[in-house]
């Protein structure tokens, strides 16, 4: 398993849009991809899972996978994450 | 005798039409479902999912041809709701306990609206709606219902209805609303307003008195409805609609005559929108152009700042459909009472005079600029003008107007056409710019 830690950085937090970019971006991948704040830990592939954890600006999450792609899937979804899902 | 339901007449006219339920209860068909073996149910629940889906698909796709993005984009966010992984899940697991697809999966969907029901955000509580929208579409695929093809003229009906409702239908088939709920500043009455449909809002539980296809009579002025009238009923208000009709005729004869008051000044009458779609109306009505576009309705139901390249499409149609004549384009009016999801404003005593409209875009320039560079690049298809909202002193208004020549650089800069003469000006609505008037001026 591979795992790594980031902090949401737009401004406005994981809502609908960024939400569904992150989902579509986990789901190209074959491992078993997970989110984990607030003392909870969701599938990465279901968006309605992410959006009732409601990340807000300076959430600290971690990004895990198990499979075969599982480094490039955490790596991917940390970037993306780190690029502020290209807002603001 | 006809049942009678009275609720708070907001919108006048007297409608005639069947009943379309917004918000169907589906407590009757589950009572005489027959569920079968677990392992079939399971099969059942997982099969419609995929079929819905796909069924959600092909109306996006015919939305997306017709243009309808809006529509096109609150599906696409409803079918991501059916492909989720974790619904399959929560479905699976009631149907453990209930032993019944369309059962299990109005659960599955309920519990989770819950969850977003209870969170902070009003943008993610608002998505409650959505998830029991998808939980219904779903059972009812199950449970075989099929969404009611009305002949004719309808009157929407629901305890809440969502405005893609009304926005999706076609004006000429709405005849009514009725509301349950009390509000008269809910989304679905405000398109109801610009469209002139005769609402009734407030009736409560009224609603559950009514089944799709009844025929109903609604009076918008004094808030009655009358649920399958007899036809000595139907009679009585005949009279009435009779002179509806007659009101209709006399006022389009006047519309072509000029504005003049009697002691012979000519005054502009111009029409009060919220899309671009409102001027057809209002030019049917003889109107000079537009005094006041609420371009709040380009910004609401977003997810995401409308794009400078959508609105100017907007602003450009609404002007272009002015057919020469002035359209004043106000600028964003949002703040504490109706939040977006871009824009988070904390809440206030007195919202209006708070952060909000202009102070907002002030100091949001990424709000802001867009908008601005749309509204000019439009005034290039006709005659546009801007104006500011909720403006209370004299240095809003001139960081305003540097904004708009910031705008007009900007545009420059990128090359982009657009207009040098566009007005621009204030509405004086706050107290505080109404006895400043002379120094705004």
């Amino acid at each position: 398993m591979t795992e790594a830690t980031t902090t949401i950085k737009n401004k406005t937090g994981i809502h609908a849009r960024p939400a569904s970019v992150f989902v579509q971006t986990a789901g190209k991948f074959k491992s078993k991809v997970q989110i984990a704040a607030k003392g909870k830990k969701v599938d990465a592939k279901s968006i309605l899972m992410i959006m009732s954890m409601g990340l807000s600006n300076g959430t600290e999450i971690t990004i895990s996978a198990d499979g075969d792609d599982e480094k490039e899937a955490v790596k991917t979804l940390v970037d993306l994450v780190d690029s502020k899902f290209g807002e603001d | 005798m006809a049942e009678t339901v009275k609720g708070k007449g907001v919108i006048s006219g007297i409608a005639v039409g069947k009943i379309l339920l917004a918000g169907q209860n589906l407590d009757s068909f589950l009572v005489n479902y027959k569920p079968g073996k677990l392992d079939a149910e399971k099969k059942k629940a997982a099969d419609a999912l995929i079929k819905v889906a796909e069924n959600l698909q092909k109306s996006i796709k015919d939305f997306t041809e017709k243009g309808l993005k809006e529509q096109a984009g609150i599906l696409e966010a409803h079918r991501m709701m059916v492909e989720d992984p974790a619904m399959s899940g929560a479905i699976a697991d009631e149907l453990e306990k209930s032993g019944s697809a369309p059962k299990a999966v109005l659960d599955a969907y309920e519990t989770q609206a819950k969850v977003f029901e209870e969170m902070e955000d009003e943008y993610f509580r608002g998505r409650a709606v959505d998830m029991r929208d998808v939980g219904k579409r779903i059972a009812k695929f199950l449970l075989g219902i099929k969404e009611p093809e009305i002949e004719g003229k309808v009157i929407v009906a629901g305890t809440e209805i969502e405005p893609s409702v009304i926005a999706g239908l076609p004006t000429d088939k709405i005849a009514g609303v009725i509301l349950g709920a009390g509000s008269t500043t809910a989304h679905a009455v405000i398109i109801a307003k610009t469209r002139a449909i005769p609402t009734v809002v407030g009736v409560g539980d009224g609603i559950k008195k009514m089944a799709d296809g009844d025929p109903v009579i609604l009076d918008g002025e004094t808030g009655e409805i009358l649920i399958r009238p007899t036809d000595k009923e139907r009679k009585s208000y005949d009279e009435k609609i009779k002179k509806q009709e007659e009101l209709k005729v006399y006022y389009a004869s006047l519309k072509t005559l000029p504005a003049t008051t009697k002691d012979g000044k000519e005054v502009i009458l111009a029409a009060n929108i919220g899309s671009p779609a409102d001027v057809d109306a209002a030019n049917n009505y003889g109107a000079h152009g537009v005094g006041l576009f609420r371009s709040e309705f380009v910004f609401m139901g977003k997810s995401d700042v409308p794009k400078e390249e959508d609105q100017f499409k907007e602003y450009k149609a609404a002007v272009e459909k002015c057919n020469g004549n002035l359209c004043v384009i106000r600028t964003m009016d949002i703040g504490g009472d109706k939040p977006l999801p871009y824009i988070q404003v904390d809440k206030e005593e007195n919202p209006f005079l708070g952060y909000r409209a202009i102070r907002i875009s002030l100091q949001r320039k990424d709000l802001f600029m867009p908008q601005l560079k749309a509204i000019l690049r439009a005034g290039v298809f006709g005659k546009a003008a801007i104006m500011f909202p909720m403006v209370i002193n004299v240095k809003e208004f001139l960081d305003a107007k540097q904004f708009v020549e910031d705008a007009k650089l900007e545009l420059a800069h990128e090359g982009k056409e657009f207009a040098q003469d566009v007005q621009v000006g204030i509405m004086v609505e706050t107290p505080a710019a109404a006895v400043m008037a002379p120094v705004l001026a």
